[in-house]
């Protein structure tokens, strides 16, 4: 078969429909990274806009351009979409594109998992988007501290669209995470090891293993704090044993890690480009590993450096302050290999380049007032003052603004397969670069002049009427520059000259394809022997495009790739992916109606969209699979592997323990909270405590076991060549008797409304019921399946599935009925 | 550090040296001892430089008073001449509520001070601005770069400090942290020059070795050589031995803000409410003022602060760091006025539509009047 | 897997322990022990040390735990990478949780 045959029979079977319509439908990692990237940017202008009508109102003392009902929601809004529309969607566009290509690989681990992320992002986008054309924004700053936000003193709908519309939008973050850390670890070019992957593929495993652990946190805050607003629950309430303080910890314990989430992917960007750049490789490969690997969780061990003013015993505000000059250590290092690869290399000034130099000079500036304000008494002085917007503007812009820019500049060759023709680059380049110092660099002196962040307007005598001027004049420059860029781009991808592959003569696999790519990426998958495949392999991508690598030998019937061993990069099986399906858009729809109806407060609409959406979540599991053995298959060179399905750790299995690990910091947050509440908050003991009941406990922690148990024996009788039916029967009954035993006591509890120990309980409870449900669900589905003959010895993967979830599920049941019980038999 | 100056103002200077000097677990565990130790020594040196209200031309025979008695009264004693750093806090002798007085500070050489009282408020009046920012400039260099006794290196220092602080439109200001009029805001306002000129000084050094990596004509040498050099020596070794420093500084500093038991300290509560602020004094329990908190001059006071609905937060950016009123919490914030004066506060926490005009005013008496003003006002 | 676990194992037995030790100090706070005394020092102080120097021991005996089962030989990127972290994490632990010696009990 020649390479153009080979090519039009794999387009035929990968690519999404022709036209529009395509997009409702597509699950191809190329489009939806694009439709990603579009959306994110999209909405950076969106907060630009926003920032720009900030700096207006700021620009002189006694404004009257906004009141401050429309500047709180101006400013608030600013900081959510950069935050959670722009930057982290940033990330998951680029990496949804270009980790696959990268690694050498076909698709993302789940490409229907990947549209519905996107059109979550979407979907909870737009909800807050709507919000803020009709002037009900949320107003209470971007990281809404109760009890302002409370029903109390914020009764409008307005903090309910940020608590629903953010939760909305994370799932999209959690989805891409799972998939990029099982993506990263299995899918990859037969002989990746972990120690040949490109560098990006590390910061991006880090990051979304940060995504894993860090939003989780949010996620309950936002439920905590919507289920107080809605419902009555007191978790912030002192006066009924909650404390707002819970709000910040949890808050934080996800904001700090989110900045370096942000900043880690740039770090990625930058540390794949400078040595292309420099005409060298990178400086200390294992050394960059293992200090992002240091950073992301160091980052786990800053958050009450946003707490420093709360009151907080001087020693622990130590450790905090001791963590967050740690933190710069790992960073030092990295900047210092950045330009050690200068040094090593003969750099030469594309505009990447640039767009590196402007992020060096920037984020080393806010990396040394980070340091500084991680000293406990100059955060004193300097905490919610301009001083923090402008530390934070060197931080974010400087760590993600410019590398991103320096990034889409390298890739934009790749995205379009053009050249660079029009020159407008640079020059935008200069205006941002001097925009944003204009802007931002007097800002901290204002700061310490005492100029407080979210203040709506300032009087004459305060004297920062000209700092203020210079700022917003600088940041209408800088605005121009971003425009600039923006027009660049428009015109490079509709009228720039085709150009040719590899500009910049780079090392890495993404290269080693036609540009833009097809939407199989390669026609067959390289075996890799070292870091940079291209220079080292000579005429690569024209040998895997006539077939040479592995599964050039398959018939281009089925999208199929190759999931590999996670240290060594040996081929461990053969994956089939679904093709193109409406599901995703449909399942985010109805999750969208879930979470609008608790929105407008259409309760009744709730249930329903529940049910709609457990229907389609069967829909979804139960297109996968086969009802007959496959047997080992073919993938050229000689080698031959089972089928994903014929193994006891499928790409599911690895997804589920992945989602697993979210789940569970979850599940830690809500004990941090409980513990956090009965040792810091006033008003504890409650007056009342749940009675304990021996019979509940028996029955939770027996089911749970009885659960595990017998689907381990379920699987077991399967690989001997029976069906497992009653033992997966036994397991449902096992669970159900937790979700019986857990309803109970959630029947008889304290009134949840009455303190925030009943409060608490009763959220704790309602978790290890859903999970009981929902472990029933997969039980009764399992059974459908095996009664459908969708197992076999060999197709055992979805047995070992559901075993981890019923693992999971006896943890956290036995975890919560002692929380629940033992302070009542304390008592 | 310069430590050839006294400073007897200021009563945290009091405490540092027991508890820093032997940092031993057991002098830390036993904090109510230092504080009763302390509060005997009556002068020590403050190694967090001289301030602005140190003198720095204080003769050296100067007599050492009891930290209350300080400012003015010490002046009049010694008859020294002090340069002002600070736009100069109006003495407020006399309650201020409801009468005009306009009292000449005695002993000082410039500007005329006012304490107007309009409306029961006192107001700030600011005089003498350019000179005082070039003076304040001079006076910061003297504090950070102390042994420097060449005129011309002096000179050179001075004017590009003056410049800075020009072209930023001074240090000086009603709200600036960088004015600081207690010591708890002079010892941060020192913390934040230091660490400015150690940001320069490694930022310059960076941006200094990625403009030598463009050069043309570098050695080769091997990776193993890089990574000693940039990863190993730069990376690990300087950014660890520069963060070490700055930590023990950051937590010396922060152990001496910390509200230690005293037996001169005034206890005043700050209930925060949107969109105001209620002090009472715990001498005298029918008192109450409304945006208006009142402490005597050069005795440490501690804020015990609380809200009633949202978090705020208590700020004095010229006497102290803030500190949160949360609900259901109260948090102890010492602050100290080195002299009398008004000073302003903020609220910095974020809380609603009202916030940016959510300010105080805190009102330092002459420690002489102090008893004196809280028994009239009681009455 | 094991590769990776090798690699990460460190920080997160460093977190763990600075979390634990910061939520140690919470409730010792909150219990009053700083108030009693215990020889030379307060039952507070000698809690957050002993927790310390656990948490220590702990660092190092993964640290000479992943040169041997159940992570195989030393050697190899996975290996030497999991060197660097596991000795960040000994850093990490006496850096960050140095003020047990060094700061105020509960003011």
């Amino acid at each position: 078969m020649t390479a153009l045959r080979r090519h039009r029979a794999l387009d035929a079977t990968w690519s999404s429909r022709p036209g529009f319509r395509g997009w409702f439908s597509t699950v191809n990692h190329s489009d939806l990274g694009r439709m990603f990237l579009a959306t994110s940017f999209f909405f950076f202008l969106v907060g630009g806009i926003l920032a720009m009508l900030i700096r207006a109102q700021l620009a002189t003392a006694d404004s009257a351009f906004a009141g401050p009902e429309i500047y709180s929601q101006i400013f608030t809004m600013h900081g959510t979409i950069m935050m959670f529309l722009f930057a982290i969607p940033t990330f998951e566009g680029l990496a949804i594109y270009l980790l696959p290509k990268m690694l050498g690989t076909r698709d993302l681990a789940f490409p229907r998992l990947t549209a519905y992320g996107y059109w979550c992002y979407a979907f909870g986008g737009t909800m807050l988007l709507v919000s803020l054309l009709l002037g009900i924004a949320p107003d209470g700053g971007w990281f809404m501290y109760p009890p302002l936000t409370g029903a109390i003193y914020s009764p409008g709908i307005n903090t309910d669209f940020w608590l629903i519309g953010i939760t909305f939008v994370e799932i999209s973050a959690i989805c891409a995470a799972v998939e990029f850390t099982v993506s990263i670890l299995k899918y990859r070019a037969p002989g990746m090891s972990l120690d040949k992957m490109p560098i990006f593929a590390w910061y991006a495993l880090v990051t979304s293993l940060m995504i894993l652990t860090g939003f989780p946190p949010l996620i309950l805050g936002s439920i905590l704090l919507e289920v107080e607003r809605a419902f009555g629950l007191p978790f912030f309430q002192a006066d009924l044993g909650g404390d707002s303080l819970l709000w910040q910890h949890l808050f934080w314990l996800f904001g700090h890690p989110e900045v370096y989430i942000i900043f880690l992917p740039a770090a990625g960007v930058i540390s794949t480009i400078l040595p292309v750049m420099a005409r060298t490789t990178l400086l200390g490969y294992g050394w960059i590993v293992a200090s992002a690997v240091a950073l992301a969780f160091l980052s786990f061990g800053l958050w009450v450096h946003h707490m420093f003013t709360t009151g907080i015993p001087h020693m622990g505000l130590a450790f905090f302050s001791a963590a967050s000059t740690l933190v710069a250590v790992p960073t030092g290092v990295q900047v210092f290999a950045w330009i050690g690869t200068l040094w090593k290399g003969r750099p030469e000034l594309h505009l990447p380049m640039l767009h590196l130099l402007g992020f060096l000079f920037t984020f080393v500036i806010g990396g040394l007032t980070g340091v500084m304000v991680a000293v406990v008494p100059f955060d004193w002085q300097a905490h919610d003052t301009a001083f923090i917007t402008a530390h934070l503007h060197y931080v974010l812009f400087g760590g993600f603004v410019f590398p991103i820019l320096a990034g889409i500049y390298y890739w934009l060759p790749l995205f379009t397969g053009r050249t660079r023709f029009f020159k407008l680059g640079e020059m935008a380049f200069v205006l941002i670069f001097l925009g944003f110092h204009g802007t931002f660099l007097a800002m901290h002196w204002v700061g310490l002049m005492g100029q407080r962040r979210r203040i709506d307007t300032y009087d004459v005598e305060t004297g920062w009427s000209t700092i203020n001027l210079i700022s917003s004049v600088s940041s209408f420059i800088m605005a121009i520059g971003l425009a600039m860029v923006l027009v660049d781009i428009i015109l490079h991808v509709y009228v720039a000259l085709r150009g040719r592959r590899d500009p910049w003569k780079s090392g890495t696999l993404e290269w080693a394809m036609m540009a833009p790519p097809p939407a199989y990426n390669f026609a067959s998958l390289p075996r890799v022997t070292s870091r940079a495949p291209l220079p080292d392999i000579s005429g690569l991508a024209n040998r895997l495009a006539r077939g040479e690598g592995y599964l050039g030998n398959r018939p281009a019937v089925r999208r199929e790739t190759l999931a590999v061993d996670i240290s060594s990069g040996q081929p461990d099986y053969l994956v089939v992916y679904p093709g193109n399906t409406a599901l995703p858009i449909v399942f985010a729809a109805v999750t969208g109606l879930f979470f609008l109806s608790l929105l407008i407060k259409f309760y009744w609409l709730t249930p329903l969209a529940v049910l709609g959406m457990m229907v389609l979540a069967l829909v979804w599991v139960w297109r996968l699979g086969a009802r007959e053995d496959s047997g080992l298959q073919e993938i050229g060179h000689g080698d031959r592997v089972p089928m994903a399905g014929e193994t006891s750790r499928s790409p599911g299995w690895w997804g589920s323990a992945f989602l697993l690990v979210a789940n569970g910091t979850f599940f830690g947050s809500l004990l941090f909270g409980y513990a956090f509440l009965w040792t810091v908050a006033p008003g504890w003991p409650p007056s009342q405590w749940l009675e304990p009941s021996v019979a509940e406990t028996i029955a939770v922690t027996g089911g749970a076991l009885v659960a595990v148990g017998a689907m381990r024996i379920a699987a077991r009788h399967n690989r001997r060549g029976g069906r497992g039916l009653s033992s997966t029967v036994i397991a449902l009954m096992g669970t159900l008797a937790v979700a019986a035993a857990i309803a109970t006591m959630l029947h008889r509890m304290p009134s949840a409304g009455s303190h925030a120990y009943a409060a608490t309980l009763f959220v704790l409870g309602s978790y290890v019921l859903f999970h009981a449900i929902l472990c029933a669900l997969m039980q009764a589905n399992l059974f459908a399946r095996i009664v459908a003959g969708y197992t076999s010895p060999h197709r055992r993967a979805e047995f070992a599935i559901v075993a981890l979830w019923a693992d999971y599920l006896a943890v956290i049941a036995a975890i919560g009925v002692a929380a629940a019980q033992i302070p009542g038999m304390l008592a | 550090m310069p430590t050839r100056k006294r400073d007897h103002c200021s009563t945290e200077s009091r405490k540092e040296d027991a508890v820093w000097q032997n940092a031993l677990l057991v002098s830390i565990e036993a904090v109510a001892p230092i504080g009763a130790e302390n509060s005997k020594q009556g002068d020590s040196y403050n190694r967090m430089g001289p301030g602005c209200s140190a003198g720095a031309d204080a003769s050296d025979n100067q007599k050492l008073g009891r930290a209350g008695k300080c400012g003015k009264q010490a002046e009049q004693e010694t008859g020294a001449r002090r340069p002002k750093c600070g736009p100069g806090p109006e003495d407020v002798t006399a309650p201020p509520v409801e009468n005009v007085r306009t009292e000449k500070a005695k002993g000082q050489r410039h500007g005329e001070r006012h304490a107007h009282g309009v409306n029961g408020m006192p107001q700030y009046r600011d005089a003498g601005f350019r000179l005082r920012v070039t003076r304040s400039c001079s006076d910061w260099v003297d504090k950070l770069f102390p042994g420097i006794r060449f005129a011309h290196c002096r000179k050179l220092l001075i004017l590009g400090t003056a410049a800075t602080c020009l072209t930023l439109s001074g240090c000086q200001g009603e709200y600036s942290t960088l004015d600081p009029a207690g010591p708890a805001a002079r010892s941060i306002a020192t913390l934040w020059w230091v660490m400015l000129i150690g940001a320069a000084i490694i930022l310059l050094l960076v941006m200094g070795l990625l403009a030598a990596g463009f050069r043309r004509n570098k050695k080769e040498v091997g990776d193993a050589a890089h990574m000693r050099f940039w990863i190993v020596g730069l990376g690990l070794g300087f950014s660890m031995s520069v963060l070490a420093a700055l930590l023990a500084y950051g937590l010396v500093v922060g152990e001496r803000l910390l509200p230690r038991a005293d037996a001169d300290v005034v206890e005043v509560h700050a209930q925060a409410e949107r969109w105001r602020w209620r002090f009472s004094y715990a001498s005298q329990p029918d008192f109450e003022t409304e945006n208006v908190l009142h402490i005597p001059a050069g005795r440490p006071v501690d804020v015990h602060v609380t809200s009633l609905d949202v978090v705020h937060s208590f700020w004095v950016p010229r006497l102290a760091g803030k500190l949160d009123a949360i609900p259901g919490h109260v948090n102890r914030l010492r602050i100290e006025a080195d002299q009398p004066g008004v000073f302003k506060g903020l609220t910095a926490e974020f809380n609603g539509e009202g916030y940016g005009g959510h300010v105080f005013d805190v009102i330092a008496h002459a420690p002489d009047t102090w008893e004196a003003f809280l028994r009239e006002e009681a009455r | 897997m094991r590769d990776l676990l090798r690699i990460l194992a460190p920080l997160v037995l460093w977190l763990a322990s600075f979390s634990a030790i910061y939520g140690l100090h919470g409730l010792g706070c909150a219990q009053g022990w700083a108030q009693i005394t215990l020889g030379p020092l307060t039952l507070f102080r000698s809690m957050m040390i002993a927790a310390w120097l656990f948490a220590l021991l702990a660092q190092f005996a993964l640290l000479w735990g992943t040169r041997t089962w159940p992570f195989g030989p030393q050697g190899g990127f996975a290996g030497r990478t999991g060197m660097l972290t596991g000795w960040a994490a000994v850093v990490a632990t006496l850096w960050t949780l140095q003020p047990v010696m060094t700061t105020t009990s509960c003011a």
